[in-house]
């Protein structure tokens, strides 16, 4: 960095000539997240959190769902690592298959959320016009549906089930990326390089796939990180209404709702800090993956 | 427009299973004459027309201004809006004013110090508020400065027969502070990234390298990363002036989230729908603010309308 | 968090029911929905009234209990969770009485016949239930009848014993192959954490069971088309008169002409029973009701669990409180309390 603290330009023009001829853009990318610590370190922790939610409940002895009564909210012990719950579960055994419903949920809604909403998006920013006029309507309506009434229809109608929150929270998140990628596709549209582009003759498929997603990308990755946090969190949230994740089945959101009240607070940590440490790394890890992908894939900024 | 919102409401709305008049009348109301009660009462509520002709009476009284009356409390849908309008708007939009005061600026500078200390700290603290939810987060303030410290009320919005102003800031503080900080750590970032992009682009470089001192080029990348900044807005203020369930539950805190909640759950039509219109009415003015708004900071979008 | 039994204490739509809310010792001076009402004292009632002002709050047990700590509130309706810690507070005084109502399991009698539901309430071990999530504070119930008097002695208990409530289950010519579903209105912890107890006991002698957490309007709707398995309830004034109790037990007070929500058809039990609700004289209705309350406990009407005490917690402050456990009563010598030292 420079006395102005400003990013210097001058140093980016070499990269920008490798990419044209001396190394693909892709590992270009790789090596510039490898090099960034936080980027790396929040990927390892997603990778043995995954790792232990899907191994995890093979390694443990007792049942999430099932447990012995008279040991209930016991602290934590040889026998029990995490303590046990309010009804004598194994909390450890909780916590793993608890991961394995929140993570599925968190970033199969996300991941949805935003393909669909960077693709639509991008279009309908690109065409303006009638299209525009159109998509940007549904989307209007779709925002002005409020959440919560959505989903207590939808688990009424389907039953509440992790299908149907995935597709519910999918299904509510991706006017949010759509609104930002058509943002972003506005401003690009008018600018100099999309114009020469259109201008040459490049044909439109080319100019979306070439100047306008990665334009839009960076915003999305990062609109898309905190999208995981949201489905997460609201999967908690959901479950205070009922429509959420069915018991005996565990979630963190769940776990950490059953956890809100002074006696647990205040004398009980073993219930709430593991799925709340849980949420915590899992929140942290993907933004910090999110922050590490939109940088490496910058490629105006220098490596 | 208006009209494709209001039959999806009220066909949504319906949509969910359940009959309000059977869940006014108590279940051990009038041993063997319960049936004819609830008859009674969906005919009162005139639920015993076909729904068509319910659409059609209802949007007739609709365009008149008229949202109809609840049907558990019979109080007029618009007033009961109208009451919940006011501390929702105080709470919600406290904690949207503040967490933006906060995070404007700190997006700015952790951009423009990218990769220093301040950077990595502004990060941190709003990755941090960002992954603990909002209830727990809530319980813990509670917890924490109500309890433990006891300097901060835990609940309401006055001490109990009092109404003075004072109080009332008094009994934002916690609410406030919770929802604001979410709010700070969401705008933070998405301030930070549109300056990054921004102050990467060959224009500021240009303006550096005519002379323009520091903060004039900060200034010049904030201004032209202001379009996805408002995008985001007018996102957020619609979700938030629909008040935050969970929060004003916690804190007892009479908004817009615990009456809409309370009434889906007696399938109180008419006050679900009135809900329904007004966050929709809100989505619209936000959105036609927003384009209005890309013009005004980036003159070379033509908006498609 | 929606559950009315969750939210602390000291409103409940009862309590607007009441008539002395205009007659009573307090009259109401504001309500704001979902935040509070304030009363203040009615100079017109019979006896003085000890507290000028009084105001309810509407708060989940959690705030409830943190206001009470602090002082903000002199008193509350206390989780059975929190019991301990409340009772750990200074300057707090705990204490209960048995609810006027009882919580039960109610099973779609015409799916299920009485052969299956003593099975499945002999595989529930509500002694241990009460025991950890009641903190003890619940009493065993055997009987939809909860007047002393027209119970008789020799009730079944159907004590505790999977071995053999598995037995029983496969003699009774259950469908061990079909998935069940349970429903009920979620959101308050004990109610909760007893079904998921409930459940794992239930699967532990085979049933195929799933949880189904609903709303309320949506459990009334698969009541009425019975397309529910089982659902729970809870509450109800039940304590005054045994007759209080048909209203969910004759059959002709079936769902949707009265809140026979089970589909309980016994027409031994209903003869009965309307033989003794017709007889005046307590002394000569008590023998009837005695007789169809064994009826009714040999077919198991309903899955009875317990009665939950109502736990109060007041601030030593709070002179003259006397806890009832019902709504109904709650109120009932608010005019004699008093705030002092």
């Amino acid at each position: 960095m420079t006395t102005t603290n400003l990013p210097s330009g001058p140093s980016a023009a070499p990269i920008r000539s490798s990419r044209r001829g001396l190394v693909p853009p892709g590992r270009l990318a790789l090596r510039r997240y490898v090099r960034n610590p936080a980027a790396v370190a929040g990927a390892v922790v997603l990778l043995v959190m995954v790792l232990a939610v899907v191994f995890g409940p093979m390694l443990s002895p007792y049942s999430p769902d099932v447990g012995e009564l008279i040991t209930a909210r016991s602290a934590p012990s040889a026998a029990h690592w995490l303590g046990t719950d309010a009804i004598g579960r194994d909390q450890l055994a909780r916590v793993f298959a608890g991961g394995r419903v929140s993570l599925t949920v968190g970033f199969l809604a996300a991941l949805l959320a935003v393909v669909v909403g960077t693709l639509v998006g991008t279009l309908s920013g690109w065409f303006g016009g009638v299209a525009d006029a159109v998509i940007s309507r549904i989307i209007d309506i779709l925002l002005s549906v409020p959440p919560v009434l959505v989903i207590i229809v939808f688990a009424g109608i389907l039953g509440p089930s992790v299908p149907m929150l995935i597709i519910v929270f999918a299904a509510l998140l991706w006017p949010q990326s759509a609104r930002i990628a058509r943002g972003v596709v506005l401003s690009l549209r008018e600018q100099e390089f999309v114009q020469a582009a259109r201008v040459l003759g490049s044909r439109t498929a080319y100019i979306v796939v070439r100047h306008l997603i990665p334009g839009v990308l960076p915003a999305v990755v990062v609109a898309a990180t905190i999208l995981v946090a949201d489905a997460v969190l609201s999967e908690a949230a959901v479950s205070f209404l009922g429509a959420g994740v069915q018991p005996p089945q565990a979630s963190w959101g769940n776990m950490l709702n059953d956890s809100k009240s002074i006696t647990v607070l205040s004398s009980m940590p073993w219930l709430w800090l593991p799925p709340g440490i849980a949420i915590f790394a899992t929140v942290l890890s993907t933004m910090a993956i999110g922050d590490g992908v939109r940088d490496a894939i910058d490629t105006r900024r220098n490596a | 427009m208006f009209l494709i919102i209001a039959v999806g409401l009220f066909v949504l709305v319906r949509l969910a299973p359940g009959d309000p008049a059977e869940t006014l009348v108590p279940i051990d109301a009038a041993p063997g004459q319960r049936e004819e009660l609830v008859k009674a009462a969906r005919e009162q509520l005139g639920l015993d027309k076909p729904v068509p002709v319910q659409f059609v009476l209802w949007f007739g009284s609709l365009l008149k201004g008229d949202l109809g009356y609840s049907f558990s409390t019979h109080q007029a849908v618009g007033q009961l809006l109208l009451d919940r309008l006011g501390p929702t708007v105080l709470l919600m939009g406290s904690a949207l004013v503040l967490g933006l005061l906060i995070a404007i600026p700190v997006g700015i500078i952790a951009a423009v110090r990218r990769d220093t200390f301040v950077d990595a700290a502004a990060g941190t603290v709003s990755v941090i508020a960002l992954a603990i939810p909002s209830f727990f987060l809530a319980m813990l303030g509670i917890y924490v400065f109500a309890v433990k410290l006891r300097v901060l009320p835990s609940a309401g919005m006055y001490f109990s027969g009092e109404s003075d102003v004072g109080d009332l800031l008094y009994h934002l503080i916690l609410p406030v502070s919770v929802l604001a900080l979410a709010v700070a750590a969401a705008f933070t970032r998405y301030i930070r990234s549109g300056m990054l992009e921004q102050l990467g682009q060959d224009y500021i470089r240009a303006i550096v390298a005519k002379g323009a001192g520091p903060f004039r080029a900060t200034m010049h990348a904030f201004r032209n990363s202001l379009i996805p900044l408002v995008t985001v807005l007018a996102l957020y203020i619609p979700a938030f002036l629909s008040g935050a369930v969970v929060v004003e539950q916690i804190f007892s805190w009479p908004g817009m989230g615990q009456m809409a909640v309370n009434a889906l759950i007696v399938r109180d039509y008419p006050v679900i729908t009135g809900f329904g219109l007004y966050v929709a009415v809100l989505v619209l003015i936000c959105n036609l603010l927003a384009d209005v708004l890309y013009t005004v900071v980036d003159p070379r979008v033509r908006t498609a309308r | 968090m929606l559950g009315s039994a969750d939210k602390a204490g000291l409103l409940t739509n009862e309590f607007f029911n009441l008539p002395n809310v205009g007659m009573g010792p307090y009259t109401m001076t504001k309500f704001t929905p979902d935040q509070e009402v304030d009363l203040k004292k009615n100079p017109h009632f019979r006896e003085p009234v000890g507290i000028d002002k009084l105001y309810l709050k509407m708060l989940t047990s959690d705030v409830a209990e943190a206001q009470l700590q602090t002082g903000e509130l002199d008193l509350a309706q206390v989780a059975p969770a929190d019991l301990a810690t409340v009772q750990a507070m200074s300057g707090v005084k705990v204490s209960s009485a048995p609810s006027a109502g009882f919580l039960r399991i109610v099973s779609n009698d015409e799916k299920f016949p009485a052969a299956v539901r003593r099975a499945l309430l002999t595989a529930i071990d509500r002694k241990t239930l009460i025991k950890t999530i009641y903190g003890g504070k619940a009493d065993l119930v055997n009987s939809s009848f909860l007047t002393k008097w027209a119970l008789p002695s020799d009730l079944d208990t159907y004590a505790f014993d999977e071995a053999k409530a598995k037995s029983m289950l496969q003699a009774s010519g259950f469908d061990f192959s079909k998935t069940y579903s349970f429903e009920w209105v979620a959101g308050t912890a004990d109610r909760d954490q007893a079904i998921n107890v409930i459940l794992q006991e239930w699967q532990a002698i085979g049933v195929n069971i799933k949880a189904k957490q609903v709303d309320g309007a949506t459990q009334l709707a698969d009541i009425k088309s019975k397309a529910y398995d089982f659902t729970f309830s809870g509450g109800g004034t039940y304590t005054m008169d045994p007759a209080t109790s048909l209203a969910f037990l004759l059959t002709s007070n079936a769902y949707p002409a009265g809140g026979n929500v089970g589909y309980y058809s016994n027409p031994d039990f209903d003869a009965l029973a309307s033989k003794a609700a017709g007889t005046v004289a307590k002394a000569d209705s008590a023998p009837i009701w005695k007789q169809a309350a064994k009826i009714e406990n040999k077919d198991v009407a309903e899955i009875w669990l317990y009665d939950p005490q109502t736990v109060w917690a007041a601030s030593s402050k709070l002179q003259n409180f006397t806890a009832y456990g019902d709504f109904t009563n709650a109120f009932a010598d608010a005019y004699k309390w008093k705030i002092g030292g």
